[in-house]
């Protein structure tokens, strides 16, 4: 086993794990509320949720208000089914933002674990630990 | 008896099975609204009597089933996701440790 020597900024550079940084979603540009970190989805889900129930509300208001079925029907549809749907689309987008965040937080840390690999290989002498992943 | 409280006391402060709880509730008052529609109409011979009784209870439970329904499967992600991530925290932590103390060892 060949003697190995470190220059300085290796041992300086290994220092606390929990402190690196990584900026995610920078391929997003301007677009910060696009960004996989952004709670702007989340709230624009539940925003949409709480207008879904409002419109069912507004339908059912409307609907009970009225004597004849034939124009009850539209209710039914524009406020009910309208509503429901907005409701469904709202939670489907706060799902969606959800898996986002996490996918980002996720894919983070793997890179941090694949930085702390190549940096054990560069320790260890190994020499494939420069080559691309 | 009050060990089992205790227990109880315990196991509900778990955030995590709070929001189980939660959410579990909320789809159970959902579905309680279908049915309470159902019985509502089934009672009226008149369809215009029995409209609202859809949108409200039919269409409303069925909102508030499919709210809980999706809000728990965010809550299940996440809390898989998290311990996913402190387990790997710790093993990037372990790893950096071990990298610093082969560096220490094999520096003049």
């Amino acid at each position: 086993m060949t003697s190995q020597t470190f220059a300085p900024d290796v041992l300086e550079h290994l220092g606390d794990p929990t402190t690196h940084e990584f900026r995610a979603g920078s391929r997003y540009g301007t677009l910060r509320a696009v960004r996989p970190l952004s709670p702007v989805p989340t709230f624009v889900g539940m925003a949409v949720v709480a207008l879904g129930l409002a419109v069912i509300g507004i339908a059912w208001s409307r609907t009970a208000g009225e004597a004849d079925v034939s124009r009850q029907v539209p209710y039914l549809i524009s406020g009910g089914i309208f509503g429901l749907a907005m409701v469904l689309i709202g939670v489907t987008v706060v799902n969606i933002a959800s898996k986002r965040r996490e996918t980002v937080l996720r894919e983070q840390q793997t890179r941090m674990l694949a930085d702390a690999v190549d940096q054990l290989g560069r320790v260890l002498g190994d020499e494939t630990s420069h080559l691309p992943r | 008896m009050s060990e089992l409280w205790a227990t109880f006391w315990t196991v509900l402060r778990d955030p995590r099975i709070r929001t189980v709880l939660i959410l579990g509730t909320w789809g159970i008052v959902g579905l309680v609204t279908i049915i309470a529609a159902y019985r509502g109409t089934a009672d009226l011979a008149l369809v215009v009597l029995q409209l609202p009784y859809v949108l409200s209870g039919g269409l409303g439970g069925i909102a508030i089933v499919g709210i809980s329904l999706g809000l728990a499967s965010v809550h299940f992600d996440r809390v898989e996701s998290i311990e996913e991530r402190r387990e790997l925290a710790q093993l990037h932590k372990r790893m950096m440790q071990l990298t610093k103390t082969v560096a220490e060892r094999r520096s003049p």
